[in-house]
């Protein structure tokens, strides 16, 4: 009996040992700002850099250029490639080919960022729809989004080949992915184009 | 029953044992968060950055990330942040700019004593002209370098940004005599060895363009 007191009291003891641990363990704090491989930081940055992307885009009106780039008789953006069927009407594998793909591609690509673009419109019941510009796959949890809004006219010409500007207006065309939502003013939509980034 | 009583002895002085040695090497790693870290650096990196591109820079605080040319350009002023109390001539700081006219980078930035910082604007331009200016990087190539002002554009009168491409005498980006070359890169140069440098990064939209037409360029603040 005295023996197993012995082998009982350790155990004891090494309990109340590891119990001291763990409780420690509890207190202590990960800050966000902690290294890991997503941290903050990283976040803040790739926010910063999506919106200042977007931001030099607009001011050049590319972003513009880039929602109107609608071939309207294939019904995709312009020279999408590697097109596999007729749901492809958006770029996946690379940038848009207009300015504003380069400069998001210039900003975002050296840092293995990787981004999804969408453009949300108003539908014709209310409510709003997306329509993809660019997609690269499901954002990770880590993903940060910008936004730019702009307005579209019913005398906006759409852009082809190029971004050459064509004859088409969006008031005269049907086959614009946004519907008009003010028929009766000469406002023809109000476009939020999104970029979503995320690390590779 | 002596030999058994020893054993159990045995056992239970050894578990013992092995846990307090796991305990003890375990405390330290526990307290590696409470040590010191770069969390100062990377608060100033990122308010410094957030600082320059939507107010200090700008010429319309409602549209942030669009840099106002002439006090982008003084700002980075050699003569401006030397401190050795005279200011650029070439590049004065206009009454429009939102920093004041101080010849101290850190004063300006409201910069601790303990840390340092550096500017940097980069960019890998598109063209051959303006991604090797003087002609002997091989062309266009796809590496980011600094950018410079280039006061004696071949090609027109007013003065063109182009790559720096290791500036010095006789070369496009030319910093010294009157010619008054700028490049974007101000502040210290980092340590390279031991120590954590924070970097933060910005994308931002400068008036007036690149000698390739673009005007996207990356800001660089590194924080040490």
């Amino acid at each position: 009996m005295r023996g197993q007191a012995h082998t009982l009291e350790a155990v004891t003891a090494s309990l109340l040992l590891i119990g001291g641990l763990v409780f420690a363990l509890q207190v202590t704090a990960v800050t966000p700002l902690s290294a890991s491989t997503s941290s903050q930081h990283l976040e803040n940055q790739h926010q910063s850099i999506a919106q200042g992307a977007l931001a030099s885009a607009a001011e050049q009106g590319e972003v513009r250029v880039a929602v109107l780039n609608w071939n309207t008789s294939s019904l995709t953006f312009y020279e999408v490639p590697n097109r596999t069927d007729d749901r492809d009407v958006y770029y996946t594998r690379q940038a848009p080919e207009n300015e504003f793909g380069r400069i998001i591609d210039r900003s975002m690509a050296p840092r293995r960022i990787v981004y999804n673009v969408y453009v949300r419109y108003e539908a014709e019941s209310g409510g709003r729809r997306a329509q993809r510009l660019v997609y690269r796959g499901e954002p990770s949890d880590n993903a940060v989004s910008a936004t730019t809004t702009l307005v579209l006219f019913d005398d906006d010409v759409l852009y082809g080949k190029d971004e050459s500007p064509l004859t088409t207006t969006l008031g005269s065309t049907s086959d614009f992915y946004a519907p008009d939502a003010h028929p009766s003013s000469g406002v023809y939509n109000v476009v939020e184009v999104e970029v979503i980034a995320w690390r590779q | 029953m002596r030999g058994q009583t020893t054993l159990d002895f045995a056992i239970g002085t050894s578990v013992f044992i092995i846990v307090v040695a796991f305990v003890l090497a375990f405390v330290p790693g526990m307290l590696q968060p409470f040590e010191a870290s770069t969390q100062q650096e990377t608060a100033a990196a990122d308010r410094i950055a957030d600082q320059l591109v939507t107010d200090v820079l700008v010429e319309d605080v409602n549209s942030p990330f669009v840099l106002d040319r002439e006090c982008t350009l003084a700002f980075f002023a050699p003569e401006n942040n030397d401190d050795d109390g005279t200011m650029s001539t070439a590049y004065p700081v206009g009454g429009d700019c939102n920093f004041p006219a101080i010849d101290s980078l850190s004063d300006r930035l409201s910069l601790g004593e303990l840390l340092n910082v550096r500017l940097r604007l980069v960019r890998d331009l598109t063209t051959v002209d303006a991604d090797d200016p003087d002609g002997d990087m091989g062309g266009d190539d796809d590496e980011v370098d600094t950018l410079c002002v280039d006061e004696s554009d071949p090609n027109g009168p007013d003065p063109r940004i182009v790559e720096a491409n290791d500036p010095g005498s006789g070369r496009e980006c030319d910093l010294t005599g009157s010619e008054a070359d700028l490049l974007f890169d101000i502040g210290g140069d980092p340590p390279d060895s031991v120590g954590s440098v924070v970097v933060s990064v910005r994308t931002v939209h400068l008036e007036g363009g690149f000698a390739d037409g673009t005007h996207d360029a990356r800001l660089i603040v590194e924080v040490w």
